[in-house]
């Protein structure tokens, strides 16, 4: 009796793991389309509101879901620290503090964080350039991500089921 | 005469479920790491058979040696 | 200096905080130069300031402002926002809360022959502005004839005050004072000096009833102001211009007063430049008020009517006369109109 509720056990958290893995690579491509279009949000503060990053941050962090909303927040937070420290580390450090927080992948952290070293640092039209690369570099990442969705989604679902299925076998 | 069935049958589920494993990840397009899921099925079955096989000897030795 | 200080570096807000309070309170500008000590002007006096807060005359002595501090105080001055101050940076002053400038200067970026803003900055003078509530008394009872706002010229040398004067005229003139009930006011503020406006808000006090039109050019600005705000009196710094002068006359025929200040050293001198020059023989002025520095920056050498007679001799009778005595022809005439 006590093996079999251990092994309903196991096969329910294995299934479970292997929906989560699943649901990673689903919001990982939300949560890039939410990335650009926060960029697209800076973009326009920052082309037409000539609006300062701390401002616009916090205009990104109301209106973004809360995983991406964070960093943003915690970005403006740090702008706003009177202890000097320079924009890309307040920037850097928001990032690194919530990234694990969202199920997005080093290549998308890359892009954010070299963004990081310009963002706030030159003329419009350099910030508009340098926002364009790393939208154009999130689409081609949202499309390997969309990509990866659709093949492995359901992959990772069975797969979990099965190595659950394996191991109360293997139990036995 | 007592006969247990059920390492029989444990080896064939665990060589069932390696084999939907190995066609799922091979659907996903991960043909290497379906080709590692199916070894380490393999040794794993190939273990239980060991084990087994070793207390098939060691009955053996048992019955024709009496000590 | 509250708003000062938020803006600087820390290391650099410590050193200042340890002046003595009656340095501190009385500082007109903090030079900042990267990698060369800080400079500190007060009471018309250059000091240099070493790293204990005390005031230096030998600049190797001072306490160095480093380039992370340059980095930090422009992050803290753009709000971490470059891109923000773009117009500024054309400019090359920045204005910031509580109407204060930060002049300043590195490498200029040049974009089809003209100046696209300045990277590399490397120095700063923040200048600190100080009310003078009051300074335009002496001379309001001259502004009105009638209840009319008089057609006023300032003529000054550069420093001697006129902006101050200006500001304190708008605002006297918006709150309404002994002569004069409150008007409408409106300023073109071509170089955010008068109003010093940060993002459109005037950090000076101009008076309730004043409407700014910030870092609009002058000819342009006083057209709008009179087509959309309707104002009793226009007040604008500084014309020279050709399109200037025929703005005011624009102004003049629509029944708005002009209150304006120019560059010159007196009358006579201001009537000799080709564009003003036509503007005063026309009569467009009724008033001129003539400043000088004579007996410390505000001194008014005189203030003359519409025939360039003098109604004021120099209001601080100093022992040492105004050098620059206004040559035209001016005979005494006492009358108050107001």
């Amino acid at each position: 009796m006590l093996k079999l509720i251990g092994a309903v056990i196991v096969l329910l958290s294995a299934t479970m793991a292997g929906f989560y893995m699943g649901r990673q690579l689903n919001q990982r491509t939300l949560q890039i389309r939410g990335l650009l279009l926060a960029l697209q949000l800076l973009e326009t503060e920052i082309l037409y509101g000539a609006t300062p990053l701390k401002q616009a941050f916090d205009k990104l962090g109301r209106r973004l879901p809360p995983e991406l909303g964070r960093i943003f927040n915690t970005a403006s937070e740090n702008l706003a620290s009177p202890n000097g420290q320079s924009t890309q580390s307040s920037i850097q450090a928001a990032i690194d503090r919530h990234w694990s927080g969202t199920a997005m992948k080093p290549s998308e952290k890359e892009v954010l964080m070299s963004l990081g070293y310009v963002l706030g640092n030159s003329d419009r039209e350099d910030q508009k350039k340098h926002l364009q690369l790393a939208m154009s570099h999130l689409r081609s990442l949202e499309t390997e991500a969309r990509d990866e969705q659709g093949r492995y989604e359901r992959m990772y679902r069975s797969l979990g089921f099965l190595s659950g299925l394996l191991v109360v076998i293997l139990m036995f | 005469m007592d006969f247990d069935l059920t390492p029989v049958f444990q080896i064939a589920g665990v060589g069932f479920i390696v084999a939907i494993m190995h066609t799922v990840l091979k659907a996903a397009g991960k043909e290497d790491v379906a080709q590692w899921m199916t070894l380490v099925g393999f040794i794993l079955v190939l273990y239980m058979v060991a084990h087994y096989l070793g207390d098939l000897f060691t009955e053996v030795k048992r019955v024709f040696l009496f000590n | 200096m509250n708003e000062i200080d938020s803006i600087l570096p820390q290391a650099l807000r410590r050193v200042l905080s340890a002046l003595p309070i009656h340095i501190r309170e009385n500082v007109e500008e903090i030079r900042l130069r990267q990698n060369l000590p800080v400079e500190i002007r007060f009471g018309q006096q250059n000091h240099f300031l070493t790293e204990a807060g005390q005031i230096t005359t030998n600049f190797r002595l001072g306490y160095v402002f480093r380039e992370e501090l340059s980095g930090q105080l422009l992050n803290q001055i753009s709000q971490h926002s470059l891109y923000a101050l773009e117009e500024e940076l054309k400019r090359g002053y920045i204005t910031i809360v509580g109407g204060h400038r930060i002049g300043i200067s590195g490498k200029v970026v040049m974009e089809r022959g003209e100046v696209k803003g300045i990277r590399d900055i490397t120095s700063f003078n923040i200048r600190i502005a100080k009310e003078k509530r009051g300074v335009a008394k002496p001379v309001l009872s001259y502004l009105y004839e009638r209840g009319r706002i008089l057609n006023t010229l300032i003529i000054s040398p550069p420093q001697c005050g006129k902006t101050t004067l200006l500001r304190d005229m708008a605002r006297s003139i918006s709150y309404g004072n002994e002569c004069s009930s409150s008007r409408k006011v409106a300023i073109v503020d071509e170089r955010s000096e008068l109003a010093g406006c940060l993002n459109g808000v005037p950090q000076r006090d101009v008076g309730p009833r004043t409407d700014v039109l910030d870092a609009c050019p002058k000819a342009v600005g006083m057209m709008m102001m009179i087509r959309s705000m309707s104002p009793d009196v226009i007040i604008v710094d500084e014309i020279g211009r050709p399109e200037d002068s025929e703005a005011i006359w624009e102004a003049i025929h629509a029944g708005v007063s002009v209150i304006c200040s120019a560059h010159g050293i007196d009358l006579a001198d201001i009537s000799r430049r080709p564009g003003l020059g036509k503007l005063i023989q026309q009569g467009a002025f009724q008033r001129y008020i003539v400043m000088g520095r004579s007996r410390g920056v505000g001194t008014i050498h005189g203030i003359y009517d519409e025939r360039y007679n003098l109604m004021q001799k120099p209001l601080d009778q100093s022992r040492n006369q105004p050098p620059d005595k206004p040559q035209t022809q001016m005979s005494q005439k006492e009358q108050l109109p107001c």
